[in-house]
């Protein structure tokens, strides 16, 4: 019995005492009215208390959701949006250049020169090259930011960094923190949604939304492209909706009188939740993914009907409705398995890239536009980019594949508060490392949240004998350049 | 056993802390009534934000079927700073409810089934920046009642019957609103290349003093074109909205640099021993020229 409470720490006691006994007197003494809608059991009396209701932000937000397109294995900074003129022309010469990527560090390398085409858009007469047509029109709403740098050059590591802000594993992803600083505004889906490339997850699965060391409801929870985009929803055969509200009804009542001598036991809670989340989304879900609601035009504007984009244009067009519906955080990704099937361009980057952006451009294009058009843009955060870059180098002897670069690297906002046309940072003449203005992954993130109305100083949980933050226990602040 | 119950005593006065704070929320003047109306139809009333007497009122999710009758709660309410009634059964009529709701600074409308009779209840409105009407059956007429509207930055008709005409003559009384119809990707121009309209504004040098110079506000996104007349090279700091220098490389003598900035921005110049020179404050609304002069001259 010594110094020993049921196998927890004294100061983990005190924790609980405070928040978990803390938060059942509360709704007591408030209420239900306070803690939003809730989960009513069979006998129409007692209420499910929702750990995901909704919450107020710190300060007034700017967004509402966040949608996060995953460019999953890295694209070129210098193809895509970081216009580097005094590369054309110097093909195959070698340069002194420090990298560091997957092939370990190098002082030279062999330029490989961009291998599209740069025009200039919009207002803000930004650069874009030729591998984004559709998008590049829509420049007036982005904000780039051309001086990112990430921990880690190697995938699963700066995957992690990218979702969670750490690049080990065990940290909640950014839709974890999300939720659980906002709670969720529809109750009848879950509030952090994933989505897949067709041709396989990231590396490391769902370490990537994960919700870490908090409770087990703030995990992303993952919709699939084609056919049912949620698996094991729906009633079996020969069960009535009675009778499941029973059965579900009974468990809970086991698993509440299991929890009652186990408090703060987290894996339990998040799994009632769950049981409820998927009762209520039998309903629910189905209608939010109906796509045969949208127009043919809705349709074409995401590149629907062209095979290339007609999966990502999918998923963007979902997003949308659940962005309409209240679901805070999405996030979907572009590239998936192994070699060429993302981003990861060590072989031929033409053929690489020229795949990856015909699948997003026009759905990316269409989502922003729709997402205007509709009046969504000014709450609905849109954050494109991948774990990091490429280097202005060739990674062998022979061939145009380009090594991973994290010294270095373009990502982009829009939406959301976010002010539009602008470009913050810059990398070096090669684009090989931030030059002006770098940023961290952690200021980014520091951002989103900022404009979810969350202060990324002030979001903390409580884990290890440390206030854990998202931005890290050191802090970080918002990139105010971009904020409109 | 008595062991284990002291540690929690530590907690009591942290959970009344925190009842207390929530409570002065819950008694913000909202009418029980309504707040019980408003939650059995569906919708939901939430705070803004934390400890703000600001509040969201929402219908989009659960309570869609709401009708006009059941405006009348949220006419009850006070302080409502958005308001949103997205695809719910709403008409023209039940916007009269909505006439005094002065406090109102985000409005969504769309699809639903109002018309011109019911947006000429906003007209007074004063405080409303956003405005959703994509899908409604407003015509120009709606747009004519929104021109005292001074605080409006945006405003969505997609899929109405507002004319070109109807849009231009809005757009002429109040010139800082964003009129959002429908965005053709095929429409656009491939590639427009800016040009600027306007020549550099050429920016005031003030040589370094004994007094600090200021610390950037926020302003416009401008180019600032900085230009090195002496000769020796100089380093270009930022000084930032809290007071601190952020150094934005150097220059050599003779050189140029376009740099991204933001009206009302300071930029110290240094020698390359950190030593002030002097310092710009950016005045331009485009492109700022920023000559550093010759000391000797």
């Amino acid at each position: 019995m010594q110094g020993d409470f049921c196998g927890r720490t004294r100061r983990e006691f005190l924790w609980e005492s405070g928040c978990g006994f803390g938060a059942v007197a509360l709704s007591a003494l408030l209420g239900d009215d306070f803690f939003g809608s809730q989960q009513v059991r069979a006998d129409g009396v007692t209420p499910f208390r929702n750990p995901l209701a909704p919450r107020p932000p710190h300060f007034e937000p700017k967004a509402r959701s966040v949608i996060f397109l995953f460019m999953y294995g890295g694209p070129s900074h210098i193809d895509t949006f970081d216009y580097k003129p005094t590369m054309y022309g110097r093909d195959n010469q070698t340069v002194e250049v420090r990298t560091f990527g997957r092939g370990g560090h190098r002082n030279q390398g062999r330029i490989v020169e961009p291998r599209w085409r740069f025009r200039q858009y919009g207002e803000c007469g930004k650069r874009v090259s030729d591998l984004f047509p559709y998008l590049a029109q829509r420049v007036d709403d982005i904000a780039f930011l051309h001086s990112m740098t990430a921990d880690s050059p190697i995938h699963g590591s700066a995957m992690l960094m990218m979702n969670s802000g750490r690049i080990l594993s065990g940290h909640p992803a950014l839709g974890s923190w999300v939720n659980y600083g906002l709670g969720t505004v529809n109750q009848d889906l879950p509030g952090f949604v994933v989505m897949l490339d067709p041709r396989g997850g990231p590396i490391s699965g769902a370490r990537n939304w994960t919700s870490g060391y908090m409770p087990a409801y703030f995990e992303g929870t993952v919709m699939r492209s084609q056919g049912t985009p949620i698996l094991n929803l729906n009633r079996p055969g020969g069960v009535s909706a009675t009778s499941q509200r029973q059965v579900l009804d009974a468990l809970r009542d086991y698993n509440e009188a299991h929890g009652m001598t186990r408090a703060g036991n987290s894996a339990l809670n998040a799994r009632i939740a769950s049981y409820e989340l998927a009762y209520r989304m039998q309903s629910s879900a189905p209608e939010a993914v109906d796509l045969t609601q949208e127009t043919n035009e809705t349709r074409q504007l995401y590149g629907m009907d062209e095979g290339r984009s007609e999966a990502f244009g999918r998923q963007c067009l979902l997003a949308r409705r659940l962005v309409e519906r209240g679901v805070r955080c999405i996030q979907i990704y572009s590239g998936g398995n192994h070699n060429d099937a993302n981003w990861d361009a060590h072989g031929d980057l033409a053929h690489n890239h020229n795949l990856h952006a015909g699948e997003t451009d026009k759905p990316i294009a269409g989502l922003l536009t729709d997402l205007k058009r509709r009046g969504l843009l000014d709450s609905t955060l849109v954050v494109w980019g991948g774990e990091f870059g490429r280097q202005p180098t060739a990674e062998y002897a022979r061939g145009t594949g380009r090594d991973h670069n994290s010294y270095g690297f373009t990502m982009w906002l829009a939406g959301g508060g976010i002010r539009g046309g602008v470009s913050v940072g810059s990398t070096d003449e090669l684009g090989s490392a931030a030059a002006e203005r770098p940023f961290h992954v952690k200021h980014l993130h520091a951002t989103i949240l900022h404009q979810l109305g969350l202060d990324p100083n002030r979001l903390s949980y409580f884990h290890g004998g440390l206030d854990q933050k998202l931005v890290g226990v050191e802090g970080a602040e918002p990139i105010r350049e971009i904020i409109a | 056993m008595y062991r284990y119950l002291t540690p929690a005593a530590p907690a009591i006065p942290i959970l009344l802390l925190v009842v207390v704070s929530f409570d002065s929320r819950l008694q913000a003047g909202q009418s029980a009534d309504a707040l019980a109306a408003i939650k059995k139809l569906g919708g939901s009333v939430r705070p803004l934000r934390d400890n703000a007497n600001e509040w969201e009122v929402e219908f989009h999710l659960q309570g869609r079927a709401l009708t006009d009758k059941g405006l009348a709660s949220v006419a009850a309410l006070n302080n409502v700073v958005s308001l949103n009634l997205r695809d719910t059964k709403i008409t023209s009529a039940g916007l009269l409810h909505l006439k005094n709701l002065t406090t109102l600074r985000s409005l969504h409308l769309e699809r639903t089934q109002v018309g011109d009779d019911g947006i000429t209840n906003l007209a007074g409105l004063v405080n409303l920046e956003y405005l959703n009407l994509y899908g409604t059956n407003v015509t120009d007429k709606s747009l004519e009642h929104l021109t005292r509207l001074k605080k409006l930055n945006r405003l969505y008709v997609w899929e109405t019957k507002v004319t070109d005409a109807g849009v231009a003559k809005l757009a002429k009384a109040l010139p800082e609103l964003r009129i959002v119809r429908s965005v053709d990707l095929a429409k656009l121009p491939a590639a427009t290349v800016k040009t600027a309209s306007k020549a550099p504004v050429p920016q005031k040098w003030i040589a370094a003093s004994d007094e600090k110079p200021p610390k950037s506000k926020l302003g416009v996104n401008i180019t600032v074109i900085f230009e090195n007349k002496t000769s020796i090279p100089v380093k270009l700091f930022w000084i930032s909205y809290g007071g601190e220098l952020k150094q934005y490389g150097e220059l050599a003598p003779g050189a140029m640099r376009r740099q991204n900035s933001y009206s009302q921005a300071t930029w110290l110049i240094t020698d390359g021993n950190d030593k002030p020179l002097g310092y710009f404050i950016t005045t331009a609304d485009q492109e700022a020229l920023a000559a550093i002069p010759d000391r000797k001259k």
